[in-house]
């Protein structure tokens, strides 16, 4: 059986994919990045290929993406998460035009036409509108991320947090607590300040839809909730978002191989 | 009486209600901002006028002056985003030399005229030199407050709906009371929040100068008889100069100010070219005449953050 | 340090350099950069030499006058992107920064930190007027106070009309008989039609160059154009200097359309650089889109947007050709600009290189991108800084053009099949 890998070195997490030839999903797996970005995609990879009782000399293309996608020394070729996201949406929604990206250092918004990407928008330098900001500020209110988006998801009435920077929203939740604001007004506050900055992204971009929501921070109801009320409509969320840019990646291998070394358009009807 | 927005003290008001329109001094009471258009790292009262101007209330349209890269993107994105809104730019000069003056006045007789047709009106000299003695008989009366000694909080919150004040809004103002406090120059760019100026009062200080955009910086006086435009020009020209103007006597007029006073707080909204250039002078200066100078940044926001509270006070306790 | 800081300001340090500076860049054979460099020594011999009046000037003031002047033009802001070439920015800029905020033009910020190194000739006059950002009218007037030095300054018009042409001219004849008395100087208005004269013929070749450019596939390297072309063009026009390097410039590129030779081994992809500038200390950037067959085939930086010198009243030429600016006034003329460029070089991808601190250009940055999105032409802003390597991000730079590539490839495909 042929393989084909994708391997996403996010700042946090490392992600594996495989697809077979028929394009099915055959594996996958999920490790923390650390320190060692290099060694973690292989160990990732490997695992990936252990549960399926298959070893490195049956993959036949492998795609790397992600922050750190150049140090994924035996990748065959590597692509940005821009190209990655929009591929792997593309998978289970064929007919997308926007894809947001939320992951836990980073968020962009692409927009696509025919399934190609026509332009995009990222947010790589500044942790608020991003997983990170969440995690910061479910310390902050002593939650879990868990708890945090559980609260987001029925909270009624938010406070408005004003802060653009993540340390002086921390600052804000802070003082907000201390003059006896309750807990699910701030939580449901600071999920609408990320949709706000994901909002304002998303209106620099040619306007299509649906628009698919990926990674990490998909999973996190309350903030599916609130970019559902920012932008006024309802997103497609795919079956493991986290996975999207793996996913992607796994593709683009599978079309690399179709094509012998030379880059396929590719089209998702 | 239909609303005519304006930003900047540039902006001769008599043109504007000479027209027939109310003078709306923008002054948006939201933090909200554009970001989509414009980069977060754009001056933040632009990017609230942006927003602010989406869905414009109550006017017709605005005149935003050349006062800088932001005001001129301004003019080019409301343009192209908000077409149902009547934008004009006034070219003013940045100097304020005879040649200048007569630019100028060619440059406001342009302005009347489309002012005038916006509002279907034909231009009326005889309307414009009224607006003029009545703008000159309120700018006695405020000129006469200040003699006074009002409290500068108040002051601000009163010219921030426009200069020169109403008189009845003058009335209003309460005069100091307390002495033995620091006087301070609150000088700069935008003052959007009057509480700022409270804060100074808190702490034990007196912002004896406001040289703020939103603050005193308008002519004393406009010459009522003659060619109203070049009488305008010249007044508007020659007012006391803002960090803009190519004028010599900027740093004369800042030295006599900071002469008179213990300290400065410098209040300048983020990624301001002009005034964190003259930020340079400015610490020389101080530096010079041994004064101890605050920085305060904004963010535009009519609201006072806590950090900036704290800024303030801590001046006052460990400078002054 | 404070022995070369020391050798840089002896004129004989510069006659010194430039025959061995210039012997080893001719090796490269590339003559103009070879004159670019033999420029740059003579302006420096000169300047600390102090034989002639050293006169500071911005980017877009008609340096002509200087020359016509008979002084010595020297450029802060070119200096810096020079300093910022050999990657020795990070002492001027903390040193500027402290001064102000890092909210400010790198470029400024680093002039005003290399005053305190006291690399830069003095100057015994200032002349700048208000083109094409606030930060330089801002930065003149308070270094001028700061070195006690006379600023005579031009104050450019938004509107473009007549009544504005009438008083940019009256202004630009003030400065120029006040920089006389100022200075002392007996030159008279015919040295200044030289000069005029010069810059009239140096025009054209510019406009020959740029003609020349338009060849497929790009004959020169846009990464030069945004480097010591647009130095040269800003620096040296007006002068003889001037004159030769852009005769060796058309030669050089004649040659190359002649021989159909790109600049690239393979170009896949042709790009059109948006803003005067590009990251000048050493960075992967330009490397990169070599290696993915991507050509800057011209950049907004060296068009020659001006209309042709009449040559009768010269003065009334500057004027025009300053109220022809499209980089000033309404946003329209950049558009019509960049609209004209995408069509005559035949251009496959748009990069507006956002310089932290330009808000002139950053701010119009939508907008531009509207109308060639609107064109069907991928549009990339990609955020940066000229001078300061301490405000470059790699990872996330790369990552902008690397998806900015891929979407081309893409799309050229698609366009294909």
């Amino acid at each position: 059986m042929a393989l084909y890998a994708g391997i996403d070195v996010g700042s946090r997490t490392t992600k594996a994919l495989l697809l077979n030839d028929e394009g099915e999903i055959v594996s996958y797996h999920v490790l923390f990045t650390g320190a060692d970005p290099k060694g973690a995609s292989s160990r990732c990879l490997e695992e990936c290929l252990r549960k399926i009782g298959k070893g490195m000399k049956d993959l036949e293309v492998i795609i790397s993406t992600g922050y750190g996608r150049k140090l994924v020394s035996f990748a065959t070729k590597d692509y940005t998460e821009i190209t990655c996201h929009a591929r792997g949406a593309g998978f289970y929604f064929p007919q997308l035009r926007m894809v947001i990206d939320i992951g836990g250092q980073d968020s962009k918004v692409i927009a696509l036409e025919d399934g190609m990407v026509l332009d995009f928008v990222m947010n790589d330098k500044c942790a608020a509108g991003t997983g990170r900001f969440l995690e910061v500020m479910a310390q902050t209110l002593e939650m879990s991320l868990e708890e945090l988006a559980q609260e987001a998801s029925r909270a009624k009435h938010a406070v408005p947090i004003t802060s653009m920077c993540t340390v002086f929203a921390e600052s804000e939740v802070i003082s907000l607590i201390a003059e006896g604001i309750s807990r699910d007004r701030i939580v449901w506050g600071l999920h609408l300040a990320i949709a706000k900055r994901i909002a304002s992204m998303v209106k620099r971009l040619p306007q299509g839809r649906p628009i698919v929501f990926t990674g990490g921070v998909a999973k996190n109801k309350g903030m599916v909730r609130a970019l559902e009320e920012a932008l006024g409509e309802k997103l497609l969320i795919p079956p493991d978002p986290q996975l999207v840019g793996a996913l992607g990646a796994a593709l683009l291998a599978r079309d690399l191989k179709d094509e012998g070394n030379r880059l396929n358009h590719y089209r998702t009807d | 009486m239909r609303g005519f927005a304006y930003c900047c003290t540039y902006v001769p008001l008599e043109i504007i209600e000479g027209a027939g329109f109310k003078p709306l001094r923008l002054l948006p009471s939201s933090p909200e901002k554009e970001d989509a258009l414009l980069d977060p790292n754009f001056c933040p009262y632009v990017r609230a006028l942006l927003a602010h101007l989406r869905f414009p209330q109550e006017i017709v349209g605005v005149v935003l002056v050349n006062c800088c890269d932001g005001m001129r993107r301004l003019y080019d994105t409301l343009r192209r985003f908000s077409p149902n809104l009547s934008v004009y730019l006034l070219d003013v000069p940045r100097k304020s030399d005879q040649e200048a003056v007569a630019y100028f006045a060619n440059i406001l007789r342009d302005f009347s005229l489309w002012l005038f047709g916006l509002n279907r009106r034909e231009v009326d000299l005889e309307e414009l030199r009224d607006k003029i003695r009545f703008y000159n008989r309120r700018r006695k009366a405020f000129s006469e407050l200040l003699q006074r000694g009002p409290k500068m909080g108040e002051v601000l919150r009163v010219l921030k709906k426009g200069f020169p004040p109403e008189e009845g809004e003058l009335l209003k103002i309460p005069l100091k009371g307390e002495k033995g406090r620091k006087k301070v120059l609150l000088s700069g760019s935008l003052l959007e929040c009057e509480e700022v100026v409270r804060m100074v009062e808190d702490s034990g200080g007196e912002a004896v100068f406001l040289d703020v955009c939103s603050g005193v910086r308008g002519p004393s006086f406009v010459e009522e008889k003659g060619d109203p435009y070049l009488n305008l020009a010249q007044a508007y020209l020659k007012k006391p100069p803002c960090s803009r103007s190519f004028d010599p006597k900027r740093k004369s007029f800042l030295e006599k100010m900071i002469s008179e006073v213990e300290g400065v707080v410098f209040y300048t909204p983020k990624f301001c070219d002009h005034y964190l250039h003259e930020l340079v002078t400015l610490r020389e200066l101080c530096r010079k005449m041994g004064r101890p100078l605050l920085h305060l940044e904004s963010d535009y926001n009519p609201i006072i953050s806590e950090t900036m509270r704290t800024r303030i006070q801590a001046f006052f306790e460990k400078w002054l | 340090m404070n022995l070369f800081l020391k050798c840089l300001r002896r004129p004989s340090f510069w006659s010194l350099l430039r025959p061995l500076v210039c012997l080893y860049v001719s090796k490269e054979g590339n003559r103009p950069f070879t004159l670019w460099v033999e420029f740059l020594c003579w302006v420096f011999k000169e300047a600390w030499k102090r034989e002639k009046p050293v006169i500071w000037a911005n980017s877009f003031f008609p340096v002509e006058f200087v020359y016509g002047l008979g002084g010595i033009p020297f450029l802060p802001e070119i200096f810096s992107a020079l300093v910022a070439y050999f990657n020795w920015t990070r002492g001027p800029i903390a040193k500027g920064s402290l001064k102000t905020s890092t909210d400010l033009c790198s470029f400024y910020r680093c002039a005003l930190g290399l005053k305190e190194y006291g690399v830069m000739p003095k100057p015994d006059l200032i002349l700048s007027c208000s083109q094409i950002c606030d930060g330089t009218k801002a930065f003149y007037q308070t270094i001028s106070e700061s070195l006690g030095v006379p600023h005579l300054f031009v104050d450019v018009p938004f509107n473009k009309d007549q009544k504005a042409r009438r008083y940019l001219k009256s202004q630009l004849e003030d400065v120029y008989h006040q920089a006389k008395e100022i200075l002392g100087l007996k030159t008279s208005l015919e040295d200044l039609r030289k000069s005029l004269d010069m810059a009239k013929r140096t025009e054209s070749l510019m406009k020959e160059v740029a003609s020349l450019r338009k060849s497929k596939p790009a004959p020169f390297p846009g990464t030069e154009g945004l480097s010591y072309v647009s130095g040269m063009s800003f620096w040296a026009l007006g002068s003889e200097r001037g004159l030769r390097f852009f005769e060796a410039l058309k030669e050089r590129v004649e040659k190359a359309v002649r021989e159909k030779k790109g600049y690239l081994e393979e170009e896949r992809f042709r790009v059109l650089w948006l803003h005067h500038i590009r990251p000048y200390y050493p960075n992967p950037i330009m490397e990169f889109l070599k290696e993915k067959g991507v050509a800057i085939a011209y950049e907004e930086a060296n068009y020659p947007w001006w209309p042709e010198r009449r040559g009768e009243d010269p003065l009334e030429d500057v004027a025009e050709k300053m109220l022809s600016n499209p980089w000033y006034g309404p946003i329209e003329g950049r558009l019509k600009l960049v609209r004209d460029l995408i069509l005559e070089y035949q251009i496959d991808g748009v990069i507006h290189f956002s310089h932290w601190g330009c808000r002139q250009s950053t701010g119009g940055a939508s907008i531009v991108g509207e109308m060639v999105k609107g064109m069907g032409i991928p549009y990339l802003i990609l955020p940066g800084d000229g001078a300061d390597p301490d405000n470059y991000s790699p990872g996330q730079t790369l990552t902008r053009l690397q998806a900015f590539v891929e979407l081309m490839e893409r799309r050229w495909r698609f366009m294909r099949v």
